[in-house]
């Protein structure tokens, strides 16, 4: 039985089977072409990173120097400025940062998951408009809830808090979760279930032993999306956190001064907080393009 | 089906230590701030004795929250509240750093839902007094009970508008950092090229063209749309004789010729007499000291409370900068550049109200103000501070003389509690005609007529 | 697993199904009450007075839909709605054309896949706070790299986040961040597509381009109203970027409609207006997954 759900991501590139294009392929000009312009992407993608990686270890000269160098004498100072500079907490907001993206992810996965279930395998009222109003969730401006959040949330006493957050974030984030494994669990086979449920097992116990180990690459994809999106999330952060529960990316953005951009810090600030998220996707790029096709193709 | 299991275990043991540590976190309510508090509380290091002290006390006198904006002010006041920090050791303060540019958003949002974790509130004065007013502590009793106050220098008496008791004749506010905007010049510029500072805007043409060489703008002010700009604005429209952007009932717009010919005096400096570079258009502060350090001007427009940046750079190159009052048309007393001054108030729903007035009261007393202008460049509230001793010997003290001669003629900015869109309005006029996008005339016409429907209540 | 008991469809007890399922989606439509409808209700309840946070609850008074009437009538909310309408048109579909381009590329290109993969992937997975940062330092006039390397070929040094050119910059660094996640759906629908129409088009002789123009573009259409309708959503509400880099562009020229709705709501604290205008964008939301969903549906 051909599993629907997922194709193992392949190891080595594929040659393209489509057979027009291979006449194509053994023209060098042709070839020469398509490399260049995979270079060119490569290139527009990385030179920013990289233009930016350089400039947190400028000083404010060379900063301003003009024009731009390539070359320069390296300093640490903007990112001993940001960890143990005065007003920047850059441990303590990196520790934010992972403990609401983690549980936050770990929450609303687990209950997007038995949401999404239910919606596609078990008789529920509303289906069909709770299903747009997931959508729908999706597509709302952020600021359209702050103030009214905003007050909910100081009357719980819950501003610049952790737990706050995890509960805003989470809140946002089901919907997603959601989305993307209503298609997984739609098209996982029923029968699996039931012959589980002949055995003996509870409904309840067939999804955990069968269903959710099934379609972990989905669980691992809808982790993935929330956990990066939670991460590099700016505006929520920004309206209901003041100097406790600061998020990284929060702080970074904290160098625009009344002066004028200290891009010597911003840089540093950048660094570090695109660095756990490159890593991370380095490690998950292969299950990227599958969750992501997978996910919202059958959404 | 192992290797499931144990991503699942895993998974579950994860969930379980992020919650577990979510709610033991030092930024849940339950705990108090204090944990935190030793890793926020700023230093330098002269105020280095005071990390030790800085460990939680039972017992001692709850921490005082007090913001301030990043850049500058946020500098400036470290000095201070080191210096608080080191003659009180048994007195916390958590000192919160937000940018410049949300700072305000951020504190009325606090201030209107009656949030209240923030003790002593930074104001700007006048333009933030009437909306901020409702939500601060009236000062009167607290200023009865401190005779060691020395309330009658703080401020230059001749700017009514920019005073703190406003406008029910309460006091809500103690001011400690205040600027007016002067004439920075490259002083070894000006003598290769043998002129003097210019004393009226024509003038300014003349010198600027006496100075102009390749890759040099002679003047160079910050531009960008928003408040610095239109700072810049009223600079010139102050030297030409102009007051305010309203009108003294603030209930009109008063932009009238001498607008227009401020506005278009601008828009010839960059683009007929060139002596200003159109990417000033996107400058900020920190550009102009740039482009007046490394030579790409020879005169900026800054404001005295901010020359901390500049002079040891300059100094240090073997330049020498000098001082002067921006030039004006009219001489009559009204016509100065822009001034502003920030000053603290007592948040109404602090719970420690008694130790925010402590700190404030010692961030204004003589010993800080010195400090403070001395070791960062603050732009002193406190009069005495500019017959000290120790200020006069400083290299700040050079600007004084223009200081003082500057803030005699001054003008503050319009007190009213919708400066914040009057100044966005204007300001998108103003970056249309200073792109020439329209001529000056139409941007004033349409400021006024936008401004004033504003202010007409819709 | 036995074969014959594949066949038997257990038809279980109901009740307890409808149970379980109830409770199964409880916690997470607790969660979303709280956190959604609740705050959207107060914000519509909101957007009928004329509350401003500065005079407090106790001043504001019902004033129907006057909002409404006022946000269609200002000029400032206007241009932002244009202006938004355009970023949002501008640089979907040029991610679209270019991710498309660059995913035909890429798929034709052997080896090394794993590297280019990784790196192109990046700007997406980026803050949109910190794309922002790294790009005003890029665009900027006097230090950036852009203008440094213009003025080594010897082209003019343009202001690139002034007067004119903020709109063309902004939409630039947004298709620069996002055009990755077009080019991974489209590969990724590329490498599932079906063999047997090209093996009959080659059979009767189609070029490269006859092949992709009746045959890959047409079966990669669902990929393509997916990317639409992703990126359409996220088009509409980014506001990070936009923010850093101009906050608002010179004279508003970049002020997208969230950054309007940001400045009325916690610059000037008209509460009651801001949430009108955010209800406005809400039901143009509506209507737009509304039409969506249509189109899927018909295409399907």
């Amino acid at each position: 039985m051909q599993s629907q759900v997922v194709r193992p991501f392949p190891k080595s590139a594929q040659l393209s089977r489509r057979p027009i294009t291979i006449e194509r392929l053994k023209k060098v000009s042709i070839r020469l072409l398509l490399w260049l312009i995979a270079l060119m992407a490569i290139l527009v993608s990385i030179i920013p990173f990289i233009w930016i990686l350089l400039t947190s270890f400028k000083t404010p000269t060379d900063v301003f120097q003009y024009p731009p160098r390539w070359i320069f004498q390296p300093t640490l100072d903007n990112y001993r400025v940001i960890f143990f500079g005065k007003g920047m907490n850059f441990s303590l907001a990196f520790e934010n940062s992972a403990v609401v993206t983690g549980a936050s992810t770990a929450i609303s996965v687990a209950l997007g998951s038995l949401a999404s279930y239910s919606l596609a395998r078990l008789p529920l009222p509303g289906k069909r408009p709770f299903s747009y109003f997931v959508l729908f969730t999706r597509m709302l401006p952020t600021i359209a809830l702050m103030i009214p959040l905003y007050i909910l949330l100081t009357q719980a006493r819950l501003f610049d808090t952790r737990l706050g957050l995890i509960i805003v974030y989470t809140a946002f984030n089901i919907p997603l979760v959601i989305w993307l494994l209503r298609g997984f669990f739609a098209d996982f086979p029923l029968e699996l279930e039931e012959c589980a449920m002949i055995d003996g097992a509870s409904r309840f116990g067939a999804f955990l032993r069968i269903t959710l180990p099934a379609t972990a690459p989905g669980l691992a994809a809808a982790a993935v999306f929330s956990a990066f999106w939670i991460w590099n999330d700016f505006i929520l952060a920004f309206l209901f956190t003041q100097d406790k529960a600061v998020t990284l990316i929060v702080l970074a953005s904290r160098f625009m001064e009344e002066e004028g951009v200290k891009w010597g810090q911003v840089g540093a600030a950048s660094v570090i907080a695109v660095l756990p998220i490159f890593l991370f996707s380095i490690l998950i790029q292969g299950y990227l393009t599958h969750g992501l096709l997978a996910g919202s193709i059958k959404g | 089906m192992k290797a499931k299991k144990a991503f699942f275990a895993l998974s579950f043991v994860l969930m379980g230590s992020m919650l577990v540590s979510a709610c033991a976190s030092p930024g849940t309510p339950t705990e108090s701030p204090q944990p935190t508090q030793a890793q926020a509380a700023p230093t330098q290091a002269q105020a280095a004795p005071t990390q030790a002290q800085a460990a939680p006390t039972e017992g001692a006198v709850p921490p005082v929250t007090i913001v301030v904006s990043s850049g500058g002010f946020g500098n400036n006041m470290t000095v201070g509240i080191a210096m608080y920090k080191a003659t009180y050791p048994d007195r916390q303060v958590n000192m919160i750093v937000m940018p410049h540019d949300s700072m305000y958003d951020k504190l009325m949002t606090q201030l209107t839902t009656h949030t209240g974790g923030v003790d002593c509130i930074p104001v700007e004065i006048p333009i933030n007094l009437q909306t901020m007013n409702p939500f601060l502590e009236p000062l009167q009793p607290y200023i009865d009970k401190s005779p060691d106050l020395n309330f009658g220098q703080l401020l230059p008496p001749n700017i009514p508008a920019a005073r703190y008791p406003y406008p029910d004749g309460q006091i809500y506010t103690i001011p400690v950092r205040q600027g007016v905007d002067l004439l920075h010049y490259r002083s070894d510029l000006f003598t290769a090229a043998g002129v003097q500072p210019p004393t009226s805007f024509e003038d300014m043409v003349t010198v600027a063209q006496k100075l102009k060489t390749p890759g040099l703008y002679p003047l160079t002010m910050p531009l960008k749309q928003g408040t610095y700009g239109v700072n810049s604005f009223l600079d010139v429209y102050h030297g030409m004789g102009g007051a305010g952007i309203l009108n003294k009932d603030l209930k009109q717009a008063a932009l009238g010729p001498t607008a227009v010919k401020a506005l278009q005096w601008m828009i010839d400096a960059v683009y007929k007499y060139q002596i200003v570079n159109p990417t000033d258009l996107n400058s900020q502060i920190e550009d102009v000291f740039t482009n007046m350090e490394k030579g790409r001007a020879a005169m900026g427009v800054i404001s005295s409370g901010n020359i901390y940046n500049l002079d040891p750079d300059i100094v240090a190159k073997g330049g020498s900068i000098g001082y002067a009052e921006l030039p004006y048309d009219a001489p009559a007393a009204g016509n100065g550049g822009v001034y502003w001054a920030y000053a603290f108030g007592i948040n109404k729903d602090s719970q420690n109200k008694e130790g925010c007035w402590d700190l404030i009261k010692y961030l204004a007393s003589n010993a800080p103000q010195v400090q403070m202008a001395i070791q960062s460049g603050n732009g002193p509230s406190l009069g005495t501070v500019f017959t000290d001793p120790a200020y006069l010997a400083s290299p700040f003290s050079s600007a004084a003389a223009a200081t003082k001669l500057a803030t005699t003629y001054a003008l503050a900015k319009d007190p009213s509690p919708k400066y914040n869109q009057i100044v966005d309005i204007f300001a998108a006029e103003e970056s249309s005609a200073l792109s020439q996008k329209e001529t000056a005339q139409q941007a004033i016409d349409k400021a006024t007529s936008a401004i004033n429907a504003l202010l007409s209540g819709s | 697993m036995a074969p014959h008991l594949r066949s038997i469809r257990c038809s279980l007890m109901h009740r307890s199904d409808r149970r379980l399922s109830i409770l199964m989606v409880a916690p997470a439509i607790v969660f979303i009450l709280a956190v959604f409808i609740l705050p959207m209700a107060v914000s519509l309840q909101q957007s009928l007075t004329n509350l401003n946070m500065t005079t407090g609850e106790s001043a504001a008074k019902f004033i129907g839909l006057k909002n409404y009437v006022k946000a269609l009538r200002d000029p400032e909310t206007l241009n932002s709605i244009w202006v938004t309408v355009s970023y949002t048109a501008v640089t979907v579909s040029a991610e679209l054309v270019l991710g498309t381009v660059v995913a035909l590329v890429l798929d034709e290109v052997i080896g090394f896949q794993r590297l280019v993969r990784t790196t192109i992937i990046l700007p997406m997975m980026t803050s949109s706070i910190v794309v922002g940062l790294i790009w005003r330092l890029l665009w900027n006039a006097d230090y950036g790299v852009i203008n440094a390397i213009l003025q080594e070929v010897g082209l003019p040094r343009p202001f690139w986040l002034g007067p004119g050119l903020a709109f063309s910059s902004v939409c630039l660094t947004e298709i620069w961040q996002n055009t990755p996640f077009v080019v991974l759906l489209v590969l990724a629908g590329l490498s599932s597509l079906p063999e047997e129409p090209f093996e009959a088009a080659a059979v009767e002789g189609a070029s490269y381009l006859q092949s992709l123009f009746y045959i890959t573009l047409p079966l990669l259409a669902p990929v393509f109203l997916v990317i639409l309708l992703f990126r359409t959503m996220f088009a509409l509400r980014a506001i990070e970027a936009i923010w850093i880099l101009t906050s608002g562009g010179p004279a508003n020229e970049t002020m997208v409609y969230g950054l309007h709705i940001y400045r009325e709501a916690f610059a000037y604290f008209n509460t009651g207006y801001a949430s009108a205008l955010s209800w406005i964008l809400l039901v143009m939301m509506a209507i737009f997954t509304f039409l969506y969903n249509r189109a899927l549906q018909l295409g399907t």
